[in-house]
């Protein structure tokens, strides 16, 4: 079953449109054909899974197909921004960009639930990014403020990214270049950049301006409450060499330290965000079509250069300027980009041309993060699962949960969303793993369960209802044919739970249910 | 017949016994406390339910005004203005005496306001003592009012979320809308509320690289200070929000007769209603309240540098809405006010100084670890003294952190924390979160949050059709004691009820298995957004088409289904 809506011109409409015609204009200029506008069905697993990190659950599905509202697509997506979903998946996707290190070290993820929670009230509150970034550039570093005698006081902070990167300028330097302004200047950290016009000294004049941090025991830093900052002009040395170089912003301006100065941090990140930085919106409206596309205009995200240029650098100067203007409003450029024709197109490709996916002639397919895949699986299944009281040194290697486990299997490094392999691991987990064992058993299951024994209704029903758990889609005609075929034949009732567990379960396994399409 | 030494030692004997019953009031080890000036009692006015309660605690620290204990910086400023450096203000001193924020000290003439202050002894010139009282009454830093949740459940404030209008009350209307308000703290979107997603951010959990808790979680209580003239302008707010059916919006005043409940004697209080129209408003009442007619006095002796057992004694009160009082002990006693049961008590906390003197020190033998004598920065890190910077204490800024430096910050520091007499009001009453988990699983589900106005019905007491915190909490465990250092901070079993929030809900056991599976969230109804297969099908087994299917319901169904 197909059902797919007429052309509607999107409310907010503008930027959308303006995105739609350069993406156009580029296709006529490449010979890509685009491939039509996706189903309903299609759209709607699409911009769940992107704005909430996870699948529609059923009864979302069916009211979204019923819908015969011209623009429904539209109010789906202001529905989803204004849900605690969009808070909890951004705040994780946030999370994972602005601190990469922490899957890899332990003892560094007792920083999570501080910085997660601050984080998460950002995007609760919709905190321009801009003030977003300033806060994170210029948190205070020393936890504690004396209020009453004997009474101390913590609020929520970012401090974690600076105990994260382990207070060095370096890293800090790395790390918010990266993330701020889609260089990659690290390259040219021992040496002058190999590829693209980065001076070492230029690294080390950045890296200068964090350079007042006062450095701790490497063993101490996760513990210390306390990290202090000294005050005055930044200097750093350049690491093998006599050189002292003074902080100096990227573009070789040098900030102006008068007595009483503002503190380096603070204006660096005035610097960064200030309305005529070249790098900071563009790579702010870059990451977040990455978000929606699996790549970004530029792409890699992150390393803006020379030798990297922009397939639609048009394209690429509008969502900046449009970002620029509703003041770094994310939800803004994220509504627009979605409800455009261009994010909004098909993922079945009708034409070779498409295969060339940095012309967005399809949506491309796109891999899921393990903590989308699970939960996705928990929304498939039933699998009780609700918000805890997070210990964050549970998150530790080896089979705690069955959460765990899945991250371990599913995490990845890979920076190409477009590329998604699948392990033999992966693949046997799902096939034969202990979680999808118990999602398709009667005895523990709960959707399988809730599905084969509601009384009273019929087997397509029944098949319906697990296409819509899994794929968020009915199944075709010619599926249910075949499918009811199936069932049908069984003989017993055993035989034909077993039928509907190997229904269920094939479902579950199958690439349709773990990809974004 | 006796001879004279006996008849001596008989009859110093007998003198002694009869001294010891004239003198009866005065117990083994006990100290009798020297009484201070009315005006230097501490006044809490209480937000009951049905009317405000005043409050008066003559508070003593170690027989002297609680008030008069110098620190550093009263030191300091007392220094600046001694310019003859004779240990006293005189008048010509005292012209520059900056004003803190009391109308009737602030105002006036220099000698004026050198008779108001001087009070012990009354000699025209201020003490140190005098002129201590008279900037802790300024700052209200002498004295603390803390409110400590004793479980999770209060620590969530779901009040406060879900009074809108921020007016201390929680209408019908707010009730109705509680879905919506808390929608977003619904993070998993299971469509109930627990109390991890309720609760602010667990510091405590967060300084996992730090064992101690740099946060001690506070509540609202409805006890508030009367002291400077900010608090008793915050109270003023306070009073006309709350005690809506008194008050005339208009005139912004509130009626004289909400102050005169069961009152034996009114006193003063006509005489406060300037323009005689049986109201207060805002001036009227400030004046009032500068010196209002406590409706119960108590009397609490702490010690701090002396030796003697805490008290706590009921002087008076001048109400019938307080009642059956009831003396515990010489430091505890317990009295209703209206149906509001408030037990009170008197610690001693003198000791701490010394304990927490001596763990830093046996810490500091276990960190030094190169045993040395001295502590570095980086070993001093281990000390976790909270908020504690290593320059603080290295007095000579050597780098090197001697076991006498230490000795000398703490018992400083100590002291500075032991300034301050603090009220601790903890309730055992039960939070509205309590109130409306009807099936005591922890969470709220969506019915129980559309039988909130139910619910909450019984706990109206004053019949206004809104709840306050005060109607919500009806048994308060007060405790006044020095300020406590850190290390002696405990916070409510807080990690024990995280514990059991991480323990599974069991599944739905009432309703047809496919029922009992369908609820994903456990909360014992299918919602819509649960229910798997055709919502027409959902709205014809919504009998009460109340927005979910009950077990009932459900069983319904599958009576229907096997008829057919």
């Amino acid at each position: 079953m197909v059902n797919a809506d007429s052309e509607v011109q999107s409310k907010t409409g503008l930027l959308s449109a303006q995105i739609d015609r350069l993406v156009d204009e580029a296709q006529k200029r490449e010979g890509i054909i685009p491939a039509p506008r996706s189903t309903d069905a299609e759209f709607l697993r699409r911009v769940t899974l992107d704005l909430t990190g996870k699948i529609p659950p059923v009864a979302e599905v069916r009211r979204f197909l019923a819908d015969q509202s011209p623009r429904k697509r539209e109010q789906l997506v202001d529905r989803l921004l204004a849900s605690p979903g969009f808070v909890v998946h951004f705040t994780n996707v946030w999370r994972d960009l602005l601190l990469p290190e922490i899957t890899s070290n332990l003892q560094l993820r007792g920083q999570i639930p501080e910085f997660e929670a601050w984080l998460r009230s950002r995007f609760q509150a919709n905190t321009p990014y801009d003030e977003l970034a300033r806060q994170i550039l210029s948190t205070p570093l020393d936890v504690n403020s004396q209020t009453q005698p004997g009474e101390l006081t913590q609020d929520l902070t970012p401090r974690a990214y600076y105990v994260v990167k382990q207070l060095k300028p370096e890293n800090l330097a790395a790390g918010t270049s990266r993330a701020f302004l889609g260089v990659r200047i690290e390259c040219a950290q021992c040496h002058d950049h190999p590829f693209d016009s980065w001076k070492q000294q230029q690294f080390w004049e950045y890296a200068a301006f964090f350079a007042n941090i006062e450095q701790t025991q490497p063993d101490q830093i996760a513990v210390t409450l306390n990290l202090r900052e000294s005050g005055g002009r930044p200097q750093i040395k350049i690491p093998d060499t006599n050189r002292l170089v003074d902080a100096i912003f990227l573009d070789g301006i040098q900030p102006e330290w008068e007595q009483g100065d503002t503190a380096p941090r603070v204006q660096l990140a005035e610097w960064i965000t200030a309305q005529d930085n070249p790098y900071f919106a563009k790579a702010t409206a870059n990451r977040v079509w990455s978000l929606f596309f699996g790549r970004g205009i530029v792409d890699p995200v992150d390393d803006f250069s020379s030798s990297n240029p922009a397939t639609h650098p048009q394209l690429l100067e509008l969502l900046a300027h449009a970002l620029r203007k509703q003041e770094y409003d994310l939800k803004f450029l994220i509504r627009e980009i979605v409800n455009s024709q261009t994010y909004q197109r098909t993922s079945r490709q009708t034409d070779s041309s498409q295969s060339r996916v940095e012309w967005y002639g399809k949506m491309p397919t796109r891999g899921l993060s393990a903590e989308q895949i699970f939960a996705n699986l928990v929304q498939a299944t039933g699998f009780f699962r609700q918000t805890t009281e997070v210990d964050p040194f549970l998150l530790s290697q080896g089979p705690n949960t069955p959460e765990s486990e899945m991250r371990d299997l599913f995490q990845t490094d890979s920076e190409n969303q477009l590329d998604p392999r699948a392990t033999i691991l992966q693949a046997l987990a799902l096939m034969n793993g202990t979680f999808m064992t118990n999602a398709t058993s009667l005895e523990q299951s709960d959707v399988f369960t809730a599905i084969v024994e509601f009384p009273g209704s019929t087997i397509s029903d029944k098949i319906e209802a697990f296409y819509l758990c899994t794929l968020s889609r009915p199944p075709s005609e010619s599926e249910v044919k075949k499918l009811n075929a199936y069932i049908s034949s069984a003989k017993t009732e055993e035989e034909r739970t077993h039928a509907y567990s190997n229904l269920f379960w094939a479902l579950l396994n199958s690439s349709e249910f773990l990809l974004n399409h | 017949m006796m001879n004279p030494v006996s008849k001596t030692i008989i009859l110093v004997f007998v003198m002694g016994i009869l001294g010891t019953l004239f003198k009866s009031d005065i117990q083994a080890g006990e100290v009798h406390p020297v009484s201070a000036n009315q005006d230097s009692a501490q006044r809490i006015i209480l937000l009951a339910p049905s009317a405000p309660v005043i409050l008066e605690f003559t508070l003593l620290v170690d027989q002297s005004d609680f008030r008069s204990i110098s620190n550093d910086y009263i030191d300091r400023m007392f220094t600046s203005l001694d310019q003859d450096e004779d240990g006293v203000l005189d008048l010509k001193e005292l012209k520059s005496l900056p004003a803190f924020g009391i109308q009737r000290y602030d105002t006036g003439s220099v000698q004026s306001r050198l008779k108001r202050l001087d009070s012990d002894p009354v000699d025209q010139r201020l003490s140190l003592k005098e002129f201590a009282v008279y900037l802790h009454s300024g700052q209200g830093s002498a004295f603390r009012i803390a409110g400590v949740p004793s479980r999770s459940s209060q620590v969530i404030e779901l009040f406060r979320k879900l009074d809108q209008d921020q007016n201390g009350t929680l209408s019908d209307a707010e009730l109705q809308a509680s879905p919506q308000t808390l929608f977003l703290f619904d993070r998993d979107e299971d469509e109930v509320l627990n109390l991890a997603e309720l609760r602010p951010f667990n510091s405590d959990r967060a300084n996992m690289a730090s064992p101690n808790p740099v946060r001690q979680t506070e509540v609202e209580t409805p006890f508030l200070r009367l002291d400077h003239d900010r608090s008793v302008n915050k109270a003023i707010d306070e009073i006309l929000k709350k005690y809506s059916e008194h008050t005339r919006s208009e005139i912004d005043a509130i009626a004289i007769s909400c102050f005169q409940q069961k009152r034996q004697d009114t006193g003063h209080l006509p005489e406060s209603d300037k323009n005689a129209d049986g109201f207060l408003n805002r001036e009227e009442l400030f004046e009032y309240l500068q010196n209002p007619i406590p409706d119960v006095q108590l009397e609490i002796a702490i010690p701090r540098e002396q030796t003697f057992r805490p008290q706590l004694k009921f002087l008076d009160k001048t109400t019938n809405r307080v009642h059956d009082v009831q003396v515990v002990s010489s430091s505890k006693m317990e009295f209703h006010i209206d149906g509001l049961l408030l037990e009170l008590r008197v610690k001693s906390t003198r000791h701490l100084l010394a304990d927490n003197v001596r763990f830093y020190q046996t810490r500091f033998r276990v960190v030094d670890g190169d045993k040395n004598g001295y502590l570095t920065q980086a070993e001093f890190a281990q000390l976790n003294l909270p908020g504690i910077e290593y320059q603080k204490v290295d007095k000579n800024k050597d780098e090197m952190l001697f076991v006498e430096e230490l000795t000398d910050f703490l018992i400083k520091d100590t002291s500075e924390v032991q300034n301050q007499v603090v009220m601790t009001v903890a309730n055992d009453g039960k939070s509205l979160f309590e109130i409306l988990d009807t099936d005591l699983d922890r969470r709220l589900s969506p019915r129980e949050l559309q039988n909130s106005i139910q619910r909450v019905k019984d706990y109206d007491g004053n019949r206004d059709q809104a709840l306050d915190h005060s109607e919500l909490k009806g048994h308060f465990k007060i405790t006044f004691e020095l300020g406590k250092p850190e290390l002696f901070k405990f916070a409510p079993r807080s990690d024990a009820m995280s514990m059991q929030q991480n323990m599974l809900i069991p599944r739905t056991v009432n309703g047809p298995r496919w029922f009992q599976r369908m609820d994903r969230n456990r909360d014992g109804d299918l919602s819509r957004r649960e229910f798997l297969f055709d919502p027409a099908l959902f709205d014809q087994y919504d009998i009460d088409q109340d927005q979910l299917i009950s077990p009932a319901e459900a069983d319904a169904i599958e009576t229907s289904g096997n008829k057919n």
